[in-house]
């Protein structure tokens, strides 16, 4: 799907006039937001800053690498920070079906063994942070079967036009797993990406926001370095930023091997 | 009595038209702020903000996010309990419906619908939802009874919930919601009634609401609905005594117009300094009603003898005179009272007694205030002058006698015939009322708070009978640096302190960090039940905790510890919220935990919702005898000063001691157990007691200066003063006893033993008093202000 519709947002991004009039409909957009090209692998550090509704921060560092396997997405990731579990791991294999469930292991250094972890719901918190496992799998991408798009018209943020994006899920089940029942996207059709993203719990209450904090280009692809969100709930919030992102170095399909995750960092 | 007396009330009556608007403005001004005022049912209104216990507690809700919840309980007594098809579907369906009510926060509901069972097999490790549809775990669609035969084997091999979200026996399965915020028990408890009600269920099903958010949610209500009908019943019954004492419509319609300026003023300025409106400040409004009542009974009394006895004198001359009588034992009784409202309010440790303490004594400023100026002023403007049927004279002259001057007169005609009897049978009673009161028992449950027809109620006993208990009792656990919580040595002192607590009477259940330690640990090892153990690897404990974490949403790993590992909570499910049960937890446990934790290791202080009831009603415990002492103190203390002798006010404390001591005797005997109702009733019932001895004192005085002490001299007590206390007594005891058919049954247990104080004061003033007057003659009684020499030419009444 991202290679079919690779030919339709080099039309759309031509036509910057048909995005000032607001012409597009929230489909449209939302394709473009999916034809931003993501890189076949890269290699990065993150960092992830929690901080609890009393203001308490625990940071936690990474390094992760990810890599297609045509439309599977395999990622492995490395804690280096805190220092006691320094090396313990985690092995995804996301499946481009999104009804597939996805597999995961884990390996804890201590131990020295890997065990597999039963599959995460979508909408279900990626990692103790604040982000879901769907918008962290996704990379600012949206998933366009889980919704029906409106466009609402544009807002203008620090001095950039956005352009409104809502989106309700398109079956119960859908909200359910997910947890929302709205989603309003601000896109920002320089970048095809949303600078502030507000998500709607089931009963229609403010649930959370992300913002996109930095975007940088790099090795020639368009890469959200930082974004934060913020849980309205419960006061927590999670702000992960990302370094040393390479889409060139070489990440071998043998990386993502139960092995190799046992091998440690 | 005095001239002088006379003056302020003829320079009033002068100015009446001016003092009118005055009043009434100041009514409305007191008043006021009235609708600004806020209910607070919550059980932590009853603790000062900066007790320990309470503070901890808070400290926890802050740190692990934790608040009160409503707790719906499934209860299936069937040979498969809960593990039924339907069951479950239904446990599904109320857990959805509650999360989608506005008051509860969708994400702090905890039940089998939204738990995940975490284990571990020869592949790996499985976190998956005990209900959910599409798992790899469980192998029969959610629904069926396969699946709840899966369930239930799960929850056999996870001792965490055990107990805690499904009842040990399997019978019953409880979801926990907690509040968005505490102010919206009232809306979140009706909405999850309003869910079950939807729900049909099948035969042998139950569904209980309970839980310290319902308890909260529905006392306001019930308490609106009981003050809704008390409130109206008492005026109604004062005003039929005031009928039937006076035959007039003045003496209807006047003193409930000084009633509502005190009850409407009290409030108005309780609003205003933003006091809330508590569980007990009910009783205040009757107690207000009651002691208000009772100036202007006085008052009317001596207004209309004075209209008898003095044809000559115009409506105006008459008011005057009937004041001069009257201010200074209304004056009297309201400085009493205030002082034991205030005693009240200044020993209790607990801001709604306080409350009720300080608005209780400025109510009865106020009552004072409008008695001896709005009451005079209206008095003045009544239009008519006609005596009423019980004050007027027969055609040949003589003073008509009703048929309670009668009775008056013929118990004093007793009384004074033998008085060596009279004080025999009050030895007698006080000194069973001391074996009595040496039996008195402390007992308090906030459950009791209803009536057990309540569903509530009913829902309290079944929840705590079927789980682990519904009541919550926590250590917090705090070490010195971050990541203290990986030591080894550290978690087996909180399993060692877990089976302690298991130990502890009524505690069901405890659970803590390490029971997730050891079940993930468990998991990790291929499900082995082996290695149901605490690792002895720090770093490995570091890691199942952050495995922990990481299969948890953020929100649900703040329940359990913060972010440094420095801190965690252990819970114990406690299944019996009373006082005398908590006594035997909450101290043994602080002494377990003294002697174990607080070293360079950790430390660890009791707290949660059993600990808080323990703390605030210790406090009752002991500061209701302080309580008590010091009203009785203060009444005694502003009896001599005001008589000017030490005699003459001890006189007037005796019968109120006596009242005291019989109600502690009551409850004694009959195993009432003093409580948060029942430990109140002491200061206020004191206050309202002395004015009985005060009225009677103060006339035997007046009597015997003029004439000595003898029985000739002292009969004249009975029939107007007499007459009027008696008045004074139905009025108080009438209003009282309209709390007996209160719904709340500490307020039914209030406003009996009150009325039982009320009784033996009123009894004892016009029988123990003057017998022992005429037995031990005291001076005090005859001798006459040496400081007050125009006090030498007294107005006679008779």
């Amino acid at each position: 799907m991202r290679n079919l519709l690779l030919p339709l947002s080099l039309v759309l991004l031509g036509s910057p006039a048909a995005v000032a009039q607001g012409a597009l409909t929230g489909d449209e957009i939302v394709a473009n937001v999916n034809a931003r090209e993501d890189g076949e692998h890269v290699t990065r550090r993150f960092v992830v800053e929690l901080t609890d509704r009393n203001g308490r921060i625990r940071t936690e560092e990474t390094i992760a690498q990810r890599r297609y396997f045509d439309d599977e997405k395999r990622t492995i990731i490395f804690y280096t920070e805190p220092n006691s579990v320094r090396g313990t791991g985690f092995l995804t294999f996301d499946y481009a079906e999104p009804e597939a469930d996805d597999d995961q292991w884990l390996y804890l250094p201590a131990l020295r063994k890997v065990r597999r972890i039963s599959a995460s719901d979508r909408g279900d918190y990626f990692l103790g942070t604040d982000f879901t496992y769907e918008e962290i799998k996704k990379e600012q991408k949206i998933e366009t079967e889980d919704y029906v798009f409106s466009a609402q018209g544009s807002e203008t943020v620090d001095g950039r036009e956005l352009l409104i994006v809502e989106g309700r899920p398109s079956s119960e089940a859908v909200g359910r797993e997910l947890g929302i029942s709205r989603v309003v996207w601000r896109i920002d059709p320089q970048i095809w990406m949303s600078r502030v993203t507000d998500y709607y719990d089931q009963n229609g209450n403010h649930a959370r926001t992300i913002e996109l904090e930095a975007v940088e280009t790099i090795d020639g692809f368009l890469t959200a370095t930082q974004m934060s969100v913020v849980n309205h709930k419960t006061g927590h919030s999670t702000r992960i930023s990302f370094h040393d992102t390479d889409y060139k170095a070489d990440v071998p399909e043998n990386l993502f091997t139960q092995s190799r995750l046992r091998r440690g960092l | 009595m005095s001239v002088t007396g006379e003056g302020v009330f003829r320079g009033l009556l002068k100015w009446r038209w001016v003092a009118l608007p005055v009043l009434l403005g100041m009514i409305a001004a007191t008043a006021m702020s009235l609708p600004k005022l806020q209910k607070d049912t919550s059980a932590d209104a009853f603790i000062g903000e900066d007790q320990p216990a309470l503070v901890y507690k808070n400290h926890i809700e802050d740190v692990f996010g934790l608040t009160d919840p409503i707790v719906v309980a499934v209860i299936d007594e069937d040979d498969d309990g809960i593990f039924d098809a339907e069951n479950l579907a239904l446990v599904e369906r109320l857990t959805r419906s509650i999360e989608s009510l506005p008051q509860i926060d969708p994400e702090r509901v905890t039940s089998l619908a939204t738990e995940n069972y975490i284990a571990g097999n020869a592949e790996g490790i499985v976190v998956e939802g005990f209900l959910d549809p599409d798992t790899a775990y469980f192998q029969a669609p959610p629904g069926t009874l396969e699946r709840a035969g899966e369930v239930r084997a799960a929850i056999d091999d996870f001792p965490l919930y055990q107990g805690l979200l499904v009842g040990r026996e399997g019978t019953a399965t409880l979801i926990v919601a907690e509040l968005i915020d505490d102010d919206l028990a009232t809306e979140a408890y009706n909405g999850v009634l309003d869910i079950v009600r939807s729900e049909t269920v099948a035969d042998g099903t139950k569904i209980h609401v309970a839980g310290e958010g319902a308890v909260m949610g529905y006392l306001s209500t019930y308490i609106d609905n009981d003050a809704s009908r008390l409130n109206p019943m008492a005026g109604l019954i004062i005003t039929l005594v005031l009928l039937v004492a006076f035959m007039s419509l003045r003496a209807a319609i006047l003193p409930n117009l000084i009633v509502a300026g005190t009850v409407l003023g009290s409030f108005g300025l309780m609003a205003a300094s933003g006091t809330s409106f508590f569980v007990i400040t009910n009783g205040l409004v009757v107690n207000l009603i009651g002691i208000a009542v009772a100036d202007s009974i006085h008052i009317l009394s001596s207004y209309y003898s004075v209209l008898r006895d003095e044809p000559a004198l115009n409506k105006r001359d008459a008011v005057v005179r009937a004041m001069a009588q009257m201010w200074r034992p209304v004056t009297l009784t309201s400085i009493t009272t205030i002082a034991g409202f205030l005693a009240l309010s200044i020993s209790s440790a607990m801001p709604p007694i306080q409350a009720f303490g300080l608005f209780g004594a400025i109510g009865v400023f106020l009552a004072w205030v409008y008695s001896m100026t709005l009451l005079p002023v209206l008095l003045s403007l009544w239009p008519t002058r006609r005596i009423p049927a019980p004050f007027a004279r027969r055609r040949n002259g003589a003073a008509r006698v009703s048929l309670a001057e009668r009775a008056m007169s013929a118990l004093g005609a007793r009384v004074l015939a033998a008085p060596k009897t009279v004080v025999t049978v009050g030895v007698a009673l006080f000194v069973f009322g001391v074996a009595g009161a040496l039996q008195l028992q402390v007992e308090e449950e906030r459950i009791a708070n209803f009536k057990p027809s309540e569903p509530v109620y009913q829902a309290d006993k079944v929840i705590n009978a079927t789980t682990d208990g519904i009541y919550s009792l926590d250590v917090l656990i705090e070490t010195p640096a971050p990541e203290g919580l990986y030591d080894p040595e550290l978690l087996r002192r909180i399993e060692d302190l877990q089976a302690y607590m298991e130990t502890l009477p009524a505690v069901g259940g405890t659970t803590s960090i390490v029971d997730y330690v050891k079940q993930l640990h468990r998991s990790v090892q291929e499900g082995d039940p082996a290695a149901y153990t605490i690792p002895d690897d720090p770093d490995l404990i570091a890691q199942l905790f952050f495995l922990y974490a990481a299969s948890a949403d953020p929100a649900d790993f703040e329940e359990e510890v913060d972010y440094d590992f420095q801190r965690t909570l252990v819970r114990a499910q406690v299944s019996d919220g009373r006082y005398t049960t908590n006594r035997d937890i909450v101290p043994v446990l602080e002494r377990y935990v003294e002697e174990h934790f607080n070293d360079e290791l950790a430390t660890a202080t009791v707290t949660g919702r059993v600990t808080v009831s323990y703390y605030w009603f210790h406090g009752i415990d002991r500061s209701t005898i302080l309580s008590v002492l010091l009203s009785f103190g203060a009444v005694t203390l502003a009896a001599i000063l005001l008589f000017r002798s030490p005699v003459l006010g001890l006189l007037a404390a005796l019968p109120v001691g006596l009242a005291i001591l019989l109600v502690y005797s009551v409850m004694g005997w009959s195993g009432v157990a003093l409580g948060m109702g029942t430990s109140m009733f002491a200061a206020i019932a004191i206050g309202l007691s002395i004015d009985f001895a005060i009225h009677a004192l103060e006339r035997i005085r007046e009597l015997a200066r003029e004439r000595g002490i003898s029985v000739d001299t002292l009969k004249d007590l009975y029939p107007e003063t007499g007459r009027a206390l008696f008045f004074n007594f139905i009025a108080v005891a009438g209003g009282f006893g309209v709390l007996t058919t209160s719904d709340v049954p500490p307020l039914v247990k209030f406003g009996s033993l009150v009325a039982v104080a009320v009784t033996t004061a009123f009894l004892a003033s016009v029988t123990l008093l003057p017998a022992l007057v005429l037995l031990l003659k005291p001076s005090a009684m005859t001798s006459r202000y040496r400081e007050e020499p125009s006090h030498a030419k007294l107005a006679p009444t008779t």
